[in-house]
């Protein structure tokens, strides 16, 4: 009885946030789906595989975000050299609504370390607030705060660079 | 921390990259997928019930068609007029 539970459970989790992590490590690896989709499948089996010993210090979304955000991290550092220029979108062609802006946005994210962009993310894209943030980063509303300040300060000069009046 | 960053919010909101985009909450393409699968389930049922009702249709006929050549055979040895069935019966 308990282990369908926890099956429903992670099969709710699945169902509800599989789509929003999907498109956070999208972002987080410079748009490349078919990476994406590997790490979203590695983070949900962490997830899995963690979840009998979540202790509900926060919610199941900011706790599955947290799984993602870690798992891509070790997939960054580990290809290491991989960074701006390799993480090249490979978007479907249906999903090719670039514009100039959209290319800077993206560009101007992966000129930033991965822990801002993570934030930048979260905030912009993810639509969480600083409390929810910080249960993914494990901060307090506070740091988030600045830490989110910081971040739009070194983002904001890259668009400036691009030519856009932000 | 007096930076006001209200351009650059409305920036990043309005040009969010295809990579960022996509439903919010993946449930919608679930129920549609469900909401697929049982359209094409019930599809099935209904061609296999018809199905079905063809080929008793189908056996019916050929169980007609053998019990009328049985008929045929078993008539072809019968006396055709009531005198020879009296003879016969005799």
């Amino acid at each position: 009885m308990l282990q369908l539970k926890g099956e429903r459970a992670f099969a709710d989790l699945y169902a509800s946030h599989a789509g929003g992590v999907r498109r956070f490590l999208r972002g987080m690896v410079g748009g490349n789906t078919q990476q994406a989709e590997e790490l979203t499948q590695e983070a949900f089996l962490k997830a899995w595989r963690a979840l009998p010993a979540f202790a509900f210090k926060s919610t199941m979304k900011t706790w599955v975000y947290a799984v993602a955000l870690n798992t891509a991290r070790d997939w960054l550092r580990a290809h290491g050299g991989r960074r701006h220029e390799a993480l090249a979108p490979t978007l479907p062609a249906e999903d090719r609504t670039e514009t100039v802006e959209t290319r800077a946005v993206r560009e101007a994210l992966l000129e930033l370390d991965e822990d801002t962009r993570a934030l930048l993310m979260l905030h912009y894209y993810e639509d969480m607030g600083l409390a929810e943030i910080g249960q993914v980063l494990k901060v307090p509303e506070g740091t988030v705060k600045s830490r989110l300040h910081h971040a739009k300060s070194k983002l904001r000069p890259k668009l400036i660079a691009k030519g856009f009046d932000v | 921390m007096n930076e006001d960053f209200d351009k650059l919010d409305n920036f990043m909101r309005s040009h969010r990259p295809p990579e960022a985009q996509g439903a919010t909450v993946p449930r919608l393409p679930q129920r549609r997928w469900v909401w697929a699968g049982s359209a094409v389930a019930a599809l099935l049922i209904v061609a296999g019930m018809q199905w079905r009702h063809q080929m008793a249709t189908h056996e019916s006929a050929e169980l007609a068609v053998q019990d009328a050549i049985e008929w045929d055979e078993f008539a072809t040895g019968l006396p055709t007029e009531v005198g020879d069935m009296v003879t016969l019966a005799e």
